[in-house]
């Protein structure tokens, strides 16, 4: 009866052992996959784009806390609206690229839509395809305070002081009297509420990035910090797993060794 | 130890924070490579072959329908931009005989990679031209941790090569 009772008492310990592996493996199992699948995707962000792909889910962007823009400025020229939203400049629906801070005007010149913000001048099409970007005035940088224009022929800024030019942009020149009081200068117009709500959305859809949500899964800060301890605990399990995986199998190959006929 | 561990922090630190910025304004580029008489700027409109071509090299669509040089006797001067990373870098390029003549870097927004402002790195690709299938004739030795602004300046110099050879400037005096 005791020989009996120190028998099976290996294998209780090591049925239990199965158990805790099997319970581990399938409570860690869906963290895990996830783990997975994030780490392949951002080993490979640039293949797959993650960073130039953004979130347009509304529960999402609320879970992000991504508000709506304080700021909308927006200036008409000729059919063609553009307008500043915080730090993102809009043709129309069409998002233009880069970071902005302050919208000077725009004015429908020469079949083109010039748009003075910060320190640069955009000339695009009516269509929305950017003709040029153009960085300086007369070999300067400087911060565009207001745009407009003199008739169909030239242009007119202001920036420290009022400069004017033609179709060709390559040479600015003070304006004379007359030419400063036929100016017609850009102004603020304002949005209806269904154009405000569009840039609204447009906005808030063009913040967050598909690779900023991977990353977010993958360390589980997407659910904060209960989300990466939950994440550190699927780690642990795994690392658990590993170990128990290996000691079954230690188990059962001395078991094998013990069972296995002696020759001679 | 630990002073002379604070003086390795602090020019760590000053050469990061020295890294990203305006090194020459583009204007004062074109005045320097004109001895302060620049010629008036001229424009390239980019047709559908050049583009094709232009976006082959660049590896995308380039994002404006025309670009602004400076162009004398056989040389032209370029202002051009790529993004290395996430931000775009603005260069200066001069090619004279179909050949890079001088490459500057003059704005550096990236947060990483600004090793390729170094004279070490742009002199590599002096006198370097394009080949038939629109390669630099020579090889450019790269930067670790430089990888996206290495390729940027590449790309732009290879850009600069092919619009040059559309210009006027390019064969005899205009």
């Amino acid at each position: 009866m005791t020989r009996h009772k120190h028998k099976k008492k290996p294998l209780v310990k090591l049925r239990s052992l199965y158990l805790w592996h099997r319970y581990m493996g399938l409570s860690a199992a869906l963290l895990v996959m996830i783990l997975a699948l994030t780490g392949i995707f951002l080993n490979h962000t640039e293949k797959f784009k993650l960073d130039s792909q953004f979130i347009e889910n509304p529960w999402l962007l609320d879970w992000y806390d991504i508000e709506p823009p304080q700021r909308i400025i927006s200036y008409v020229a000729k059919n063609n609206t553009v307008s500043l939203v915080e730090d993102q400049l809009y043709l129309n629906k069409q998002f233009i690229s880069g970071h902005y801070d302050s919208l000077a005007g725009a004015i429908y010149f020469q079949d083109m839509i010039v748009v003075a913000i910060d320190k640069q001048l955009l000339l695009f099409t009516t269509e929305g395809e950017l003709i040029e970007r153009l960085i300086d005035i007369n070999g300067q940088s400087l911060t565009l305070g207001a745009i407009g224009k003199i008739g169909d022929d030239l242009v007119i800024i202001q920036t420290d002081h009022t400069l004017l030019t033609d179709v060709d942009f390559n040479h600015w020149q003070s304006p004379s009297t007359q030419q400063l009081a036929n100016a017609q200068w850009s102004s603020p117009s304002g949005l209806s509420i269904e154009a405000q709500q569009q840039l609204t959305h447009r906005y808030r859809a063009n913040i967050l990035t598909l690779e900023r949500i991977m990353l977010d899964l993958h360390s589980g800060r997407i659910m904060g910090n209960t989300g990466v301890l939950i994440m550190d605990a699927a780690a642990v399990i795994l690392l658990l797993l590993s170990l128990s995986g290996i000691w079954i199998w230690l188990q059962q190959r001395f078991k094998r060794a013990a069972h296995r006929p002696k020759k001679g | 130890m630990q002073r002379s561990l604070i003086v390795v922090m602090l020019c760590l630190v000053s050469t990061l924070v020295s890294s990203r910025g305006v090194y020459q304004q583009p204007a004062a580029f074109i005045d320097e490579v004109f001895s302060n008489n620049p010629p008036a700027a001229s424009r390239i409109w980019l047709t559908k072959s050049i583009k094709q071509h232009a976006s082959e090299i660049l590896g995308h669509k380039p994002s404006s329908l025309r670009i602004r040089y400076w162009g004398e006797n056989k040389q032209t001067a370029w202002v051009l931009e790529e993004i290395g990373k996430e931000k775009p870098i603005t260069v200066g390029i001069v090619v004279r005989d179909n050949q890079i003549q001088r490459i500057k870097v003059l704005i550096f927004r990236e947060s990483r990679g600004w090793e390729v402002r170094h004279d070490f790195f742009t002199n590599q690709f002096k006198g370097s031209s394009l080949t038939a299938t629109q390669t630099l004739s020579k090889p450019i030795d790269g930067i670790s941790g430089a990888t996206l602004s290495v390729r940027a300046l590449t790309k732009l110099s290879r850009l600069a090569l092919y619009l040059h050879q559309q210009t006027p400037f390019s064969h005899d005096s205009p």
